[in-house]
């Protein structure tokens, strides 16, 4: 995937958990919107903000999910599809970390890199990962009811 | 009885009309004589006044003319003796008397004598009498004479016992002056010159009468009795007043006596008398009377004669017919059929007695057939099965009656007959005699009346009653029908449909029936003032002309579904008016003599209707503007989201607010202000299309929403056009108002939710636009929105994290490795997450740091930590505790105060063990404040230092504005300097920074023992990192610091001179590695010369320490000499690389690049137990050395 293109929010990205999809939409959408405000003017403030918001909505997504896996009992499940989900998700929490450092440090990311690194891990997470735990949770939803 | 009646009259007329007619002719002959006879009488007295009043005035008018004369003569000869008198002889009177005396003439014409009378009425000399005597003056003409100086005739008097009276002229003197009168008087009693006249009669019995109208009295008369005589008084006789008043000619009038006679009048004029010449119409007119008695005996005679003749005349003519008249009347009474009557004349009464013979033979011919048909009648009657009467009109006797009206009454037929109808009908008999002069006259022939039976019974009948003629009588012939059971049914049936009637009429529903054809059958009232008809008007409706919204074509089909179900609908109905009328209806199929019909019961609900709309309406528009109120607004906008979503189309919502309207408020007032809302509403919904919606939220706050679009170019552009309309003056009581519209918009789908989600979020846009100077309009950005959420919520969780005690503080320890003493520690902020596990500050702190959220953490660190100094001093552990301070915590105004208040609790021991860390970046934001800042802290006794030192690009004037007491060299820097030449420099300058102006300096991230090597080495001695110890919970630094043993290498960089090649060897490495990583990295660019340059080996730095320093130290080492085959291969390694990619060959570029990563790493791991071995050799060395 080519970093400067923006992500198309397709059927192909719905995992079919509500919580989960509506999330990935938003992040979808803000990566998008970062890659449109970075086509713009690379500076500073922007990787500041465009980093910022994303560590703050990944945080506040990857808690939805980790809950949902706890709630799911993902981890007895399947440990390793729990670990591998989670380090994925502290990944992109230290890449975005060390991005930050970087800017600090007077270095800045270039857009492509960044885009790169941001589509490449939310496409790959939802579709390989998260459909996953989607499959799991729904098994599980429909087993209850 | 009758007929002699009859005879009788005939008798009297028979006789009348001859007596009649000739006493008719009798009284016009005679009349007409008699009537002629007078009018000749009269016209011939007419006549014959006229001839002889002619006559007689004529007389009359010539002896009065001659009496004139007489007179005036008389008066003539008076006055030639007066002017002959002179004054002397006035004076004398026997002179005078002398010559009286001479005259015996003129003393003849007056036989009463002559006197002259002085001035005062004396008599001065008398012709008769002596001189000196005096008579009576009063209305003499000698009085008269001296009073007016002329000639006079004095009234008639009675002096010295006769009748006489004077006629005098005035003497008069040489002067001309009255001086007495000369009067000569008449004796009416002696013969005198009037007699002449008056003497004579007038006819034979007629006179003359002279006669002093002045005086009413009469002068002198043909009969002496009438002389003096005073004439009736004024008023009595309207014929002598007349005559008195001055007429003249004939009269007829009747005299004071008593007699009428005819009068002429003539004057004499002298005098002022008149003379009148009477004569008795009794004698003037006699032969008229005796004319006229003369013909009336004629015309008697003549009356008699014509009389007799016409009456005999007559007798004889109709003589003929009052024989027949006898015949006929005769005829009569014998009833049989007459034989012809005979005809004697052949004239016109012969015709009439023809005449009469054909009418007697065509009579006879139908008595005969009346006959028959009578016995038909009778047979008819007698056996008919149907009760027949009958009637004698006038009594309402039963003349005749039939069995089966016996058996039907229940009388005999024979005490039937001669009942009166009045026995059976129990109706007053005054009203059946009228009813049978109705039924005779044949005005009506049909009856209902309520018969009585004998047996008491009262059946209802009808009765047809006609008149027929029955033996030469007019009866009523009545057939009798008994329909008491008909009635009965009939009345029960009537019931029925008033029950219903009643029903229908007052139900409020109009309820009506239509057939198959929608055609209205039955209706009642109610439905007809439902719909404005009369019944008549309604007859020929049908459906389509009432139900509104039902066309023809339609007709059908709603026909067939009414009458298969039972429908309960709302419609709308046309009145006959056409006003239109909104209907609920209940409609049933039925089936009514055998065809299918429809009941429909309706009701007018068009006041409910109205109710409802203007409940409706006061429940969803803004009552100012009559837009939609935001009930109506969110329910238009939930169907335009649903449209939406079906179609594939974009919703705008859009909030609007007024920019300056608060000052048109304000300066103009409410009025205004309302006025220019309303005139906003009408641009809004100029600018909108049918399908959006304008609305009115309160104050100058509206909503819209724009549905249908497909692209957001074509929002933008009505939302442009929305912006200039809006903007343009308004004209508001007659001022202008300036206001413009701050729009906030956002699109649906893009941004997704519920309704009052996008109008919150228009909203929020809004109030951007209005920070964006408003006029203008602003998108609001959903991607934007649901971060500033996610923001938020983070924000919320970490507040919330912070008072459930997720946050906690890590110590980590500071260590000055040159002493090996820990020196102080930094606490860092751990966020325990339940879920996420522990999260560094770097995950979390940042979205703190634009929220005021950072003071509150920044304080609570600063407190935590000033908790956990406490806890260790009483526990005997001092160690210092640097804290890290916001950017924002210390750009506060009163950053300085609120330390102070944290720090009050504390005693200086405390404090003074607290450092506070700040941000290069934080402390160069604004220099002066932050300078102030620390020179306050410095105060407090608190130490500062500048952490993340080098990221900020300082300044050395900076740094020596800042009186702070270290640099903390960032972490980035040190972890790069054993890589990069250019970290290492900035960590060099730093430390050398610090020393120049005697900062501390301290460095943080050392994870490796190279690391705190190379520090050591550059001259900072402070290490903070991994390599001493990660950071920990409070409760594990007591343990930490009984344990902590100083790293025996640390003294390595110092202790003796031999172990500088460990340096060495570890710069030359790091230079070694750093190039390599180069080289694999600059894929693009091979030929980058500092590159290329060191491809030569023996340029390389590694060996010159490996041909220099080693090879002396390690040269007999047989590890060393395994050095320098790895070494050359990787530099052929890295030619070769270059070589490849010059030549563009990238497969074996690849190659050559996977050999060289292997190789580095081999030659990492060697040399790193290179210096692994130096260390030990070193530690055995310092150990002998120890010993």
């Amino acid at each position: 995937m080519i970093g400067h293109e923006l992500i198309v929010w397709s059927e192909s990205l719905i995992t079919g958990v509500t919580e989960m999809d509506e999330q990935h939409r938003i992040l979808v959408n803000s990566i998008n919107e970062a890659n449109t405000r970075l086509a713009e003017h690379v500076s500073t403030e922007i990787l500041d903000q465009i980093t910022r918001d994303l560590l703050s909505y990944a945080l506040y997504h990857f808690e939805t999910e980790e809950a949902l896996m706890q709630t799911y009992n993902y981890s007895e499940a399947s440990l390793a599809d729990s670990d591998l989900h989670m380090k994925q998700h502290r990944e992109f929490s230290a890449t975005v970390v060390a991005v930050r450092e970087g800017i600090k440090a007077g270095r800045l990311m270039s857009r492509e890199d960044l885009l790169s690194f941001l589509n490449n891990w939310l496409i790959n997470h939802i579709l390989n990962t998260d459909i996953r735990l989607a499959a799991h949770i729904l098994a599980c939803r429909a087993a209850t009811t | 009885m009758v007929s002699k009646n009859g005879m009788n009259l005939n008798f009297f007329h028979r006789y009348l009309l001859k007596t009649r007619v000739t006493l008719f002719t009798l009284t016009i002959f005679v009349s007409g004589i008699w009537s002629l006879a007078f009018y000749v009488n009269h016209l011939l007295h007419v006549d014959m006044q006229r001839q002889l009043g002619e006559q007689q005035f004529a007389t009359v008018s010539i002896l009065a003319t001659e009496l004139d004369h007489e007179l005036q003569d008389r008066l003539q000869a008076l006055e030639d003796v007066a002017e002959r008198i002179t004054p002397e002889m006035l004076g004398n009177s026997t002179i005078l008397q002398d010559f009286l005396e001479e005259r015996p003439f003129f003393r003849g014409q007056f036989n009463g004598g002559i006197l002259v009378l002085n001035l005062d009425g004396a008599i001065i000399a008398d012709s008769i009498h002596e001189a000196g005597g005096e008579i009576s003056l009063t209305d003499s003409g000698a009085a008269l004479a001296l009073k007016t100086g002329k000639s006079a005739i004095g009234k008639p008097r009675l002096l010295r016992n006769h009748p006489e009276f004077d006629m005098a002229v005035p003497i008069l003197d040489e002067q001309g002056n009255i001086a007495g009168t000369l009067s000569g008087v008449i004796n009416l009693n002696q013969p005198n010159f009037l007699e002449k006249i008056t003497g004579h009669r007038y006819g034979k019995t007629g006179g003359y009468l002279l006669v002093a109208p002045q005086y009413r009295l009469v002068v002198t008369a043909t009969d002496k009795q009438h002389i003096m005589q005073a004439l009736p008084a004024a008023g009595i006789n309207p014929a002598i007043d007349r005559n008195i008043a001055g007429f003249e000619g004939y009269t007829i009038l009747t005299n004071p006596l008593g007699v009428e006679e005819l009068a002429s009048i003539k004057k004499i004029p002298v005098a002022d008398w008149y003379l009148a010449a009477v004569l008795p119409t009794s004698e003037a007119f006699a032969p008229i009377h005796a004319q006229l008695i003369n013909m009336l005996a004629a015309t008697l005679l003549l009356t008699l004669l014509a009389g007799s003749l016409t009456w005999w005349m007559l007798r004889r003519e109709l003589s003929p017919m009052l024989s027949a008249i006898t015949t006929l009347a005769n005829l009569s009474e014998t009833n049989q059929h007459p034989p012809p009557l005979p005809v004697t004349r052949n004239n016109e009464i012969g015709d009439l007695i023809s005449g009469f013979n054909r009418i007697l033979e065509t009579l006879g011919q139908r008595e005969c057939a009346l006959k028959e048909s009578e016995t038909r009648f009778r047979h008819f009657f007698e056996h008919n099965s149907s009760v027949m009467l009958l009637i004698e009109p006038a009594s309402g006797e039963i003349i005749n009656a039939n069995d089966a009206a016996a058996s039907y009454y229940g009388y005999p037929l024979a005490q039937l007959i001669g009942m009166l109808t009045s026995d059976l009908n129990i109706r007053a008999p005054e009203y059946l005699a009228r009813e049978r002069m109705l039924a005779l006259s044949e005005e009506r022939n049909y009856f209902i009346f309520r018969h009585r039976l004998a047996s008491g019974e009262i059946r209802d009948v009808e009765v047809h009653s006609t008149p027929i003629t029955h033996n030469g009588q007019t009866l009523l012939f009545s057939i009798v029908h008994d329909i008491t059971a008909r009635k009965q049914a009939e009345q029960e049936a009537a019931a029925l449909i008033q029950r219903n009637k009643i029903l229908m009429d007052n139900a409020i529903d109009g309820i009506h029936i239509l057939d198959e054809q929608g055609n209205l059958i039955e209706a009642n009232n109610a439905f007809y003032r439902m719909l404005d008809y009369t019944p008549e008007q309604a007859r020929h409706l049908n459906i389509t002309d009432w139900e509104a919204r039902l066309t023809p074509d339609e007709l059908s089909t709603t026909i067939l579904h009414l009458l298969s179900s039972h429908a309960v609908f709302e419609t709308v109905n046309r009145r006959r008016d056409g006003s239109i009328i909104d209907v609920e209806a209940s409609a049933v199929g039925i089936e009514l003599d055998g065809k299918r019909c429809i009941y429909v019961a309706s009701r007018d609900i068009t006041e409910r209707k109205k109710t409802e709309n203007e409940i409706k309406h006061l429940a969803f528009y803004d009552p100012l503007t009559g837009l939609a109120n935001r009930r109506l607004m969110t329910d238009r906008m939930e169907q335009a989201l649903l449209h939406a979503r079906r179609y594939s189309e974009l919703v705008v919502v859009c909030m609007i607010d007024l920019d300056g309207f608060k000052h048109v408020n304000d300066q103009m007032g409410h009025k205004a202000g309302d006025q220019l809302l309303i005139e906003v509403a009408n641009r809004l919904q100029e600018c909108l299309r049918q399908s959006d919606t304008a609305s009115r939220f309160g104050g100058d706050e509206f909503a819209i929403i724009l549905g249908g679009f497909k692209k957001i170019s074509e929002c933008e552009q009505l939302l442009d056009r929305i912006i200039i309309s809006l903007a343009a003056p308004y004209a508001v009581m007659g001022k202008i108002a300036h206001v413009t519209a701050s729009i906030g918009a956002t699109i649906f789908p893009n941004d997704g939710g519920t309704a009052d989600l996008l109008l919150r979020h228009a909203d929020q846009a809004m109030y951007e636009a209005k920070q964006a100077g408003k006029n203008c309009y602003r998108l609001f950005n959903p991607s934007h929105q649901n971060q500033q959420q996610a923001n938020q919520a983070t924000l919320k969780r970490i507040e919330k994290a912070l008072s459930d005690g997720q946050i906690t503080l890590y110590y980590q320890p500071q260590v000055d490795c040159r002493l090996g003493k820990v020196v102080g520690s930094e606490a860092l902020i751990r966020w325990n997450h339940p879920i996420l596990g522990l999260l560094s500050p770097s995950e979390f702190i940042p979205l703190l740091e634009h929220d005021d959220l950072i003071i509150t953490v920044g304080e609570w660190v600063i407190r935590s930590a000033l908790s956990q100094l406490t806890k260790w001093h009483t526990n005997g552990i001092t160690l210092p505790v640097s804290v890290n301070i916001s950017a924002r915590q210390l750009h506060q105004s009163n950053f300085t105060e609120r330390l102070n208040e944290l720090l009050k609790e504390y005693d200086s021991k405390i404090i003074n063990l607290l450092e506070i860390e700040i941000l290069e970046t934080a402390a160069l934001e604004d220099i002066n404040v932050v300078a102030e800042s620390i020179r306050k802290c410095s105060a407090l006794g608190i130490r500062i230092s500048i952490d993340d030192f080098g990221t900020g690009f300082s300044s050395l004037a900076h740094l020596k504005h800042l009186r702070v007491d270290a640099l903390k060299i960032d972490q980035s820097f040190v972890l790069g300097m054993l890589h990069n030449p250019g970290d290492l420099a900035i960590v060099s300058g730093v430390i050398a920074l610090a020393s120049s102006f005697r900062h501390k300096v301290i460095a943080e991230g050392v994870e490796s023992i190279d690391q705190v090597l190379m520090l050591l080495e550059l001259g900072c001695d402070t290490i903070q990192g991994y390599s001493i110890s990660r950071p920990m919970p409070a409760e594990r630094i007591p343990s930490w610091l009984a344990s902590f043993n100083p790293d025996p290498l640390w003294k390595l960089s110092y202790s003796h001179r031999p172990t500088r090649d460990y340096f060495e060897l570890l710069l030359a490495e790091t230079n070694h590695r750093h190039w390599i990583a180069q080289l694999i990295d600059s894929l693009g660019d091979p030929l980058e010369t500092n590159i290329s340059e060191r491809l030569d080996v023996r340029v390389c730095r590694l060996s010159h320490w490996y041909y220099g320093e080693g090879y002396r130290q390690f040269s007999a080492e047989s590890w060393f000499r395994s050095i320098e085959p790895l070494h050359l291969l990787i530099h052929q390694t890295a030619a070769s690389l270059c070589e490849h990619r010059r030549a563009g060959d990238e497969s074996a570029a690849e190659a050559d690049q996977a050999a060289l990563s292997l190789q580095q790493d081999e030659f990492d791991s060697l040399l790193g137990s290179l210096r692994e071995t130096m260390a030990k050799q070193y530690l055995i060395d310092s150990t002998a050395i120890a010993k």
